[in-house]
């Protein structure tokens, strides 16, 4: 049984872990060629999978996502896999990898961070990529996946 | 020597530039290295909230290496009401001094002066987050009334929870061999972020909602400030509050040497007939104060490199 429509031309985020997939999409709607493009984004929950138990998946048609933009989404889902697909084909393989420093990207949860209070790009360190745990450079708050909010 | 040109955290310190700083620290109080080093540099205290104490202690250290101090003291002297941003303020005060303290509200922003100006910062206290000079001044007390940092038997009793002294305190002390005892309400426990620290670190900690039990064991214990506001329930901080008051009469078997600590300033959890106790140390660690941010400024404008 078709679970998801295939797609053509796009993207596809698959191996989400359950229940991910909508902080996945709002990584996607800061995205502006993606969310006021012409783009159709599709999603699916709680598949079945052999990897990771249940698992969600996200195809965007007519979108492509740049190494930028999959580095934003590894963030929140470490563990997904990317796939651009061309001419029904698939083209590129993105490896997800968070970077160990995070510059510019995320801003900090702290409303009291000098990065909330000045005009002055952020910068988090990595502390666990799997875990979804980012420490502010600057006020030393460690964020985690859920308070996520990006620049 | 120490290897950034600020203090800005105790994250950022190894145990060997902690002991550097405490050895420069007693070369200075001894007599054995040279007052007088800082004769026409100038310090800036930038203080965007009150601190009293803080701001007078690094006064007194630059006067007594022979510099001068300029600064504010509270926001509402500064530009900030007129808007100006805080790099603006920093960068022209960097014009105006060889070495800057900051204080100031906002969490971060000790680190993000450092970046920002040439001369070397001290963070005199960043929002909620860190007070290093605090910290090692109180690392400071320890070593100076019992010879060393390591096997100690050392309990931190009070606001474990929300206490910015004690998270430092814990990073610093973290870094030795030392068994800790971890004495608060069962309210304002330590983070489960710290306990990890310990355990990263193999310290052997204990946690326990009673001083009394252990306080004949210990070499020094430190003490915070259980604030009412911190408590949900008024009838739970009327339950805690009078078990959090040592008293003379309480000190009676402890051993010898045991030194009672204390951040300052004391409301009423350490009763007043402990400061004539030969086991009150809470003076002498703020008179420290001075020494430690003297060993600061000296260490960081570069005055130790001539002589070692």
């Amino acid at each position: 049984m078709k679970q998801i429509d295939f797609i053509r031309n796009g993207t596809v985020i698959d191996h989400i872990k359950a229940g991910e997939s909508f902080k996945v999409l709002e990584v996607l709607q800061m995205i502006e060629h993606i969310s006021e493009g012409q783009c159709k984004v599709m999603i699916g929950c709680n598949f079945d999978s052999g990897e990771i138990g249940r698992k969600d998946i996200i195809k965007i048609s007519g979108g492509f996502l740049t190494q930028k933009e999959v580095n934003q989404v590894s963030l929140i889902a470490p563990r997904a896999t990317v796939s651009i697909i061309r001419d029904s084909r698939i083209s590129d393989k993105y490896k997800l990898q968070v970077e160990p420093e995070l510059h510019n990207i995320i801003a900090c949860r702290n409303p009291n961070c000098i990065t909330n209070m000045e005009s002055m790009p952020t910068r988090f360190h990595t502390l666990s990529a799997d875990a979804g745990e980012f420490q502010c450079h600057y006020c030393e708050v460690i964020m985690e996946k859920e308070d996520l909010r990006f620049v | 020597m120490l290897s950034s040109k600020d203090i800005i955290s105790i994250k950022d310190l190894t145990r060997d530039s902690i002991l550097h700083i405490l050895d420069t620290t007693d070369s200075l109080l001894d007599h054995k290295t040279k007052h007088e080093t800082m004769r026409g540099k100038i310090l800036a205290t930038v203080f965007y909230e009150t601190s009293t104490r803080t701001k007078i202690s690094f006064n007194v250290a630059m006067k007594r290496l022979g510099g001068n101090v300029i600064g504010f003291s509270h926001l509402k002297n500064s530009s900030f009401l007129k808007g100006e941003s805080f790099y603006d303020t920093l960068k022209i005060l960097e014009g105006y001094c060889d070495i800057m303290a900051l204080r100031a509200p906002w969490e971060g922003a000790a680190r993000y002066a450092g970046e920002i100006v040439q001369v070397p910062v001290i963070n005199a206290g960043d929002g909620a987050n860190q007070h290093p000079t605090q910290t090692l001044l109180d690392l400071y007390t320890i070593r100076r009334t019992q010879g060393s940092l390591d096997n100690l038997k050392i309990g931190l009793l009070g606001d474990l929870k929300y206490g910015r002294t004690v998270h430092s305190l814990l990073l610093g002390l973290g870094l030795f061999n030392v068994e800790l005892f971890l004495i608060s309400p069962k309210q304002l426990k330590i983070p489960n972020r710290y306990q990890r620290y310990l355990e990263s670190r193999k310290v052997r900690y204990h946690q326990m909602p009673d001083y009394r039990e252990i306080l004949n064991e210990l070499d020094i214990l430190y003490v915070t400030r259980v604030q009412k506001e911190r408590f949900a329930d008024e009838i739970e901080y009327a339950q805690v509050k009078d078990s959090y008051i040592l008293t003379r009469a309480e000190l009676k078997g402890v051993r010898d040497n045991l030194k009672v600590l204390h951040p300052l300033p004391r409301v009423n959890e350490i009763a007043t007939d402990v400061d004539e106790s030969p086991h009150a140390a809470y003076f002498e660690q703020a008179k420290y104060g001075v020494n430690v941010r003297e060993a600061l400024i000296y260490m960081l404008m570069g005055a130790g490199k001539s002589e070692s």
